[in-house]
């Protein structure tokens, strides 16, 4: 697969804070999500990808072009920013339609586009068509921000913390619309704080705190790399002494605690843990009712990264 | 593109609730001429309330805000972050902010010649020098809203700067926008002293070549600024 | 039926009397204004007439059998001419955003579920505006007359008390009510600039139409009051150059103040009720 954004030890000050520090990455085709908390260098990085600023040192290319230095090519991607700024008396339409002429369109398929941009993220008719962009709710004024973004079909689509402020509607209609992106071809980089809410739309991250790059991959590749928390798994079974009396013989269990639904144990090779619980349990006849690994999630690898 | 970008300018810029304050100042400035009439020259309402106050004021409404306004309001980054280059941005919003405050300049300008009676040849040499001077002051203001946070304030000090320079005696004040204006528009200064009487003011050629080197180096570093930008959200 | 019980306490501390909240808010101000960069620029500008004043006083005096120079020259006159410019441009930008500020960002609501009325509020911004505007009146002539105290031997104290007094009473009528009427601007609603832009306007234009009322109806002094601009240099006239026919304009400029505050006290009752 091609990479589209390559940044190697890409930094950014302003003035004597760093913003992102010796950042080195490459994302390929599809959707990733671009995670860290508040502050953590997310929108410096996005602000960088579309060519809004410049680095301070590194290098960086996207879609095989120096974003800052070329014009022509911003035609290739779409800039979704976070903060929720608009011309509050435009209408939903005239303001996607707008930015559609100013990405070369002519007047009639601007307006074109805009309407189909507009129902593609879902808003309606009656809304973007009539009112004024200052009586929108936040969801509506996220989606009409997407729309921009997309509204001339760009190969890469830069979207910081588009799911802020949103209801749960909205939010549902925005995952369910970056899922669609990512089958349609487009590569898709969403910023986010809030991780559950990306673990919806894809299962590969890029995880940044304080400005450098803690993780790249997918959950369960950065999990296997975090050596120094083992990985922990959760069985409930009516029978917790027998099956943690076998499973403590296992090398790749590391320890067992029994608890009052069943019992928690301690692994630094996850795969070959889970092949043993089912060996072990069909061996003995003990039932195992239910198996969840806990820290298997996003923000678990998340707290482990940020806090050691 | 040039085209879009100044109408959007229009639009958002000028075409809202705020500029009616500059409009209805506007008004009164012409209310006040047909009042004046009979009180006053053409020449000194025009120095008193026009190239004294009205149009650099309406040069640092229009002028700071095409660049600054979309900065404050969090705009800005949807444009650079078109396939524009910079500087149609700029010269494209620049040249409307002129116009706006060309054409509010002449109104004033039209409306005191009429209700003062002036001669064909001073409505020219006012017309030209109002003109020029709107095209000037706006890109001053440009070239601070590029600069400048606090475009306000710095336009504020400038215009005050201007204000002060223009009373420097022995040819000094022709350091200023407004002295070069009003020797284009055939004001008279607002005092005659022996020591500005030594030293006669410039031709008016000399007055136009710097009025438009002003605005030609101002907007060539403006653009220059420009394109050096970078847009880290809204500053508002 | 749900049993509530409290489980936490409240403040039990010595409470500030009502009367001296103003304060809070006044010195917030000060410490927002005075950390602003711009500010101090500011300030840098609108001291230069004063040091070039004492400078120039102080050298006068010292070579002054050598140069021959005149020294009654209307030294606070002019100084104050040109602070008064400075407090123009002051006002029509620090003191546009003291009150729109807060409308803006909503801060006004947040004032007001406090336990601060309107007047609290008032006195907060009117004290602040009006520290800002003696710091570029008040400071800088007091500056001069000290300076002028030091190096003119012929001075007395009683002249320099005199001239104390003086610089006091001007300051304080053009910072009370110049920072009431643009408090009064920037309750409007407008955003700062056009707040800004609005006094500016209305300094020129009110003088302009008092200019045009003064050639039409028989050039009568009353027509003062219609411009602000000519109650403040009326004022200065009164109490640096000795006329005292201009007493007029000392009494209809602070008149002039205590009506704006008061309108401006009334529209602030008016924020307060709308938000209880």
């Amino acid at each position: 697969m091609t990479a589209v954004i390559t940044t190697e030890r890409l930094s950014r000050w302003y003035g004597q804070v760093i913003a992102l520090n010796d950042v080195s990455v490459t994302i390929e085709q599809g959707i990733v999500g671009l995670l860290g908390p508040n502050g953590a260098g997310k929108s410096t990085f996005l602000r960088l990808v579309v060519g809004l600023m410049r680095p301070t040192s590194g290098a960086l290319r996207v879609l095989g072009a120096v974003p800052a230095d070329e014009i022509a090519w911003r035609r290739r991607f779409g800039y979704c920013p976070e903060h929720d700024n608009f011309y509050e008396d435009m209408t939903g339409l005239e303001f996607v339609e707008t930015f559609a002429r100013l990405s070369g369109f002519a007047a009639g398929d601007a307006r074109r586009a805009a309407a189909k941009t507009l129902d593609r993220v879902r808003l309606a008719e009656s809304d973007y068509a009539k009112k004024q962009i200052r009586q929108y709710s936040k969801g509506m004024r996220q989606k009409v921000k997407i729309a921009q973004a997309l509204v001339h079909e760009p190969e890469l689509v830069v979207l910081d913390e588009p799911l802020t402020g949103a209801d749960p509607v909205s939010r549902h209609e925005i995952n369910e619309l970056l899922k669609e992106l990512g089958r349609a071809g487009h590569t898709v980089v969403v910023s986010s704080h809030v991780l559950h809410e990306v673990e919806r739309v894809t299962q590969r991250f890029i995880l940044i705190d304080k400005g450098r790059l803690l993780a790249e991959g997918t959950v369960g590749e950065i999990r296997a790399l975090i050596d120094k928390h083992p990985h922990r798994i959760e069985l409930s079974t009516p029978d917790p002494r027998g099956l943690a009396a076998r499973l403590v013989a296992e090398p790749t269990v590391v320890s067992v605690n029994i608890t009052e639904s069943g019992l928690t144990l301690e692994t630094r090779e996850a795969d070959g843990c889970y092949a043993a619980i089912g060996r072990l349990a069909g061996e003995s006849g003990i039932p195992v009712l239910r198996m969840v690994s806990p820290d298997n999630n996003l923000d678990a690898v998340f707290r482990y990264l940020t806090r050691g | 593109m040039g085209w879009l970008l100044a109408r959007l300018y229009l639009r958002t810029a000028v075409l809202r609730k705020r500029s009616v304050i500059i409009g209805l100042f506007v008004a009164l400035e012409v209310l006040l001429a047909f009042n004046a009439a009979g009180h006053t020259t053409f020449g000194n309402l025009l120095r008193e309330l026009v190239t004294g106050f009205m149009l650099p004021v309406v040069a640092l409404v229009f002028g700071s805000a095409v660049i600054r306004d979309d900065l404050e309001g969090g705009t800005l980054g949807y444009f650079l972050a078109r396939p524009i280059p910079h500087h149609t941005l700029l010269l494209s919003r620049t040249g409307m902010a002129a116009l706006v405050a060309m054409a509010m300049g002449l109104f004033m300008t039209l409306g005191n010649a009429v209700a003062l009676g002036a001669s064909g040849s001073e409505l020219a040499a006012a017309t030209a020098a109002i003109a020029l001077g709107a095209f000037a002051y706006t890109c001053v203001f440009v070239a601070l809203g590029i600069l400048f946070r606090r475009t306000f304030l710095a336009g504020f000090m400038l215009l005050f700067a201007d204000w002060a320079l223009g009373r420097m005696p022995m040819g000094g004040r022709f350091a200023s926008v407004r002295a070069h204006v009003e020797n284009l528009a055939g004001i008279e200064p607002p005092f005659r002293a022996v020591a500005e009487m030594l030293a006669p003011p410039p031709s008016a050629v000399t007055s136009v070549l710097a009025l438009m080197a002003l605005s030609g180096g101002l907007m060539a570093f403006a653009t220059w600024r420009f394109r050096r930008f970078e847009f880290s959200g809204a500053e508002g | 039926m749900s049993i509530y019980v409290r489980r936490f306490s409240r403040y039990e501390g010595k409470l500030e009397p009502p009367r001296g909240r103003f304060r809070v808010i006044l010195l917030a101000e000060l410490r927002r204004i005075f950390a602003d960069k711009w500010w101090r620029r500011f300030l840098f500008g609108a001291a230069m007439p004063a040091v070039m004043m004492a400078g120039w006083l102080y050298l006068m005096t010292t070579f002054q059998e050598a140069t021959g120079a005149e020294l009654d020259f209307p030294f606070f006159s002019v100084l104050f001419g040109w602070q008064f410019s400075w407090l123009g441009i002051m006002q029509a930008w620090f003191g546009a955003s003291m009150i729109t500020g807060d409308m803006q960002t909503k801060a006004l609501s947040l004032y007001f579920t406090r336990p601060i009325d309107a007047t609290q509020y008032l006195l907060g911004k009117l004290g602040a505006t009006m520290a800002l505007a003696l710091t570029i009146t008040w400071i800088p002539s007091l500056l001069v007359a000290v300076v002028q105290y030091s190096v003119a031997d012929h001075l007395t104290f009683g002249a320099f008390a005199e001239n104390v007094w003086s610089i006091t009473a001007c300051s304080m009528g053009a910072a009370f009510t110049t920072s009431a009427l643009i408090l009064l601007l920037s309750s409007t609603g407008l955003s700062a600039r056009y707040v800004g832009i609005t006094w500016l306007g209305a300094f020129v234009f009110l003088e302009a139409i008092r200019g045009i009322l003064y050639e039409s109806t028989g050039r009568s002094e009353a027509l003062d009051v219609l411009s602000l601009a000519r109650l403040l240099s009326g004022s200065v006239e009164y109490y640096f150059l000795g006329a005292s026919h201009k007493l007029g304009s000392v009494i209809t400029l602070w008149g002039v103040g205590a009506l704006l505050t008061l309108i401006l006290r009334i529209r602030l009752s008016g924020f307060e009720k709308a938000r209880s």
